[in-house]
């Protein structure tokens, strides 16, 4: 690209540099601030930016039930849901899932209650537009979470006994993942 | 205080036995002809057949004595209380089944809560009847009967309670919404409630908006109550549900600190205006301190008013300090000779932000 700059364009920008220096205006502590409150974002961006990216989870879990929510009219079944307690989190921790035709077949064949299998989540929509980690493998059986499912949950309970003077006088259950069943399963910080 | 012997006064005395026990509850519980089918009022159970009202603890009342002084009481099992029923054989114990599956229009500022639940009542032993469960901390809009038999009982209740809150951590606060169940005509010597943890849960996506749903707590406690009558010495059992919520913490944060400190940062922007811009340096204090103003006064609106200072009264404490600061830091070149401005322009540079920051953080982590 050809310069077409004319030749006293250097002199007048050598005189505008200290110019523009001087036409800042602000003070010296002042634009350190500003360049202080500008790394904060520029690093949260990049955190932000790197900790978006998918992420798969391997666990295990046994199947509590699978029932067939939806038949054609042969009798085949179109949607089934399985419901999971998951084995390695502490607590009890149950998802339902609830998939299409080739998982029914396969979870009314390959999935038993009762049964431990191990299971992969990866991150997903959800039906409220937000990222949530969700089953997509359970035994053999592989899952296309749909983003419109309203019906998969997940519910989190570890209880303790309550007790006043050393009698039992009730139960607390936590329903939140507390960072004991976090440390064990940690898709569950992004529910 | 009388205990109604028979012999005592032969007018008063005896069996307060009026009429026979058409309402009386059979030691098996069993009244299965005249059930009060779904008492929707909330106010219990209570029967009233062909306008005359049976009272919940009728059976009660019929085996009691009428003491000198015209007061009921029993001369045998356990209790005095005019509630007692001594041929009731033993308690019922009941495991009280909790499952919530809405919480709405959490109104802090009163304390109030709208709350739909199913409540299940299961024992091995046939309770008595009619059951007249009350709410105490709340009003009942509806409480449908979807099962009553007399080892099993399931109600589905919705209704408004009250729970007063605790707001010395607001924003960063945690609430405890209380739902309680009593019984209050039959007493222990009839009904013993329990919590049954395997029923006490959360419905399927539960969720409170703007709150985190941190634990679900279920008890149950016998209580007496101040004596109301002679011989009140009756206990009386009650479960409470608890629900544990905390607010969001994002949202907390930048709903209360980050305009807190926004305003603190540009009050301290004066600093660095010259002694020769006194004008504007002393006009950049007054919207600040009104826009704090205004920002608590906001945010003490929609809280109810407090013994005690929330944590963002203390933020708000070190907002008002901090711009305090920055005017004393500019009334200072006015009574300074002008040939220490500099100095005052300088030491103020360095000590107002300095112990801002002290402050906010006193203020913050107070």
């Amino acid at each position: 690209m050809t310069n077409h700059a004319p030749n006293h364009a250097q002199p007048d920008a050598g005189e505008a540099k200290p110019e523009s220096k001087k036409g800042t205006g602000l003070p010296e502590p002042i634009r350190w601030a500003i360049r202080i409150l500008i790394l904060p974002f520029v690093a949260a961006s990049i955190f932000f930016a790197c900790g978006s990216q998918s992420k798969d989870f391997d666990s295990r879990g046994k199947v509590v039930r699978v029932y067939v929510n939806r038949k054609d009219e042969a009798g085949n079944p179109l949607v089934t849901d399985v419901e999971v307690l998951y084995t390695g989190c502490g607590g009890e921790v149950r998802t339902v899932i609830r998939s299409n035709v080739d998982f029914s077949k396969c979870a009314l064949t390959k999935l038993k209650a009762g049964e431990e299998y191990p299971l992969v989540l990866t991150r997903a929509k959800k039906r409220d537009g937000h990222f949530g980690t969700t089953i997509v493998k359970l035994g053999e059986c592989v899952r296309v979470p749909d983003p419109t499912d309203s019906r998969s949950y997940t519910t989190i309970r570890d209880c303790s006994e309550l007790k006043t003077d050393g009698i039992l006088v009730g139960t607390h259950c936590e329903v939140f993942p507390d960072p004991k069943v976090l440390a064990l399963c940690p898709w569950f910080a992004e529910q | 205080m009388a205990s109604g012997p028979a012999s005592a006064a032969p007018a008063a005395s005896g069996s307060a036995k009026a009429a026979p026990p058409a309402g009386s509850a059979a030691p098996d519980g069993k009244k299965a002809d005249d059930k009060d089918k779904g008492d929707k009022d909330g106010k219990g159970d209570s029967k009233d057949k062909g306008g005359d009202k049976e009272l919940p603890a009728e059976a009660a009342l019929n085996t009691a004595k009428v003491g000198e002084t015209g007061a009921l009481s029993h001369d045998r099992g356990l209790f005095k209380s005019a509630f007692a029923n001594p041929d009731f054989g033993k308690a019922a114990q009941v495991k009280v089944g909790f499952v919530l599956t809405n919480i709405s229009s959490y109104d802090i500022k009163e304390g109030t809560f709208e709350a739909t639940f199913y409540l299940s009542l299961t024992s091995k032993t046939p309770m008595p009847d009619p059951l007249n469960l009350i709410f105490p901390n709340g009003k009942v809009d509806s409480k449908d009967a979807l099962a009553d038999r007399p080892t099993f009982k399931l109600f589905r209740v919705t209704g408004t309670f009250r729970s007063p809150p605790d707001l010395r951590r607001y924003p960063f606060d945690s609430q405890e919404l209380v739902i309680e169940v009593e019984e209050n005509s039959k007493g222990v010597d009839q009904l013993r409630l329990s919590a049954d943890p395997e029923h006490t849960r959360l419905d399927a996506n539960f969720a409170i908006s703007g709150w985190d749903t941190k634990y679900l707590e279920a008890r149950s406690l016998a209580r007496d109550m101040p004596p109301r009558f002679e011989n009140d010495d009756m206990y009386y059992g009650r479960y409470m549900a608890r629900i544990g919520i905390a607010r969001f913490g994002t949202s907390a944060v930048f709903s209360v600190y980050v305009p807190g400190f926004v305003i603190v940062i540009i009050g301290l922007l004066a600093m660095w205006v010259t002694p020769d811009e006194m004008e504007v340096r002393s006009n950049g204090g007054a919207p600040m301190l009104a826009g704090a103003v205004l920002f608590h006064f906001s945010l003490i609106q929609s809280l109810p008013a407090t013994s005690y200072l929330t944590r963002a009264d203390k933020l708000m404490i070190g907002v008002y300090l901090s711009l305090l600061m920055n005017m004393i830091s500019t009334w200072f070149f006015f009574i300074v000779d002008e040939e220490k401005h500099d100095l005052v322009f300088k030491t103020a540079r360095i000590v107002v932000p300095v112990l801002t920051t002290l402050l906010m953080t006193a203020m913050c982590i107070s």
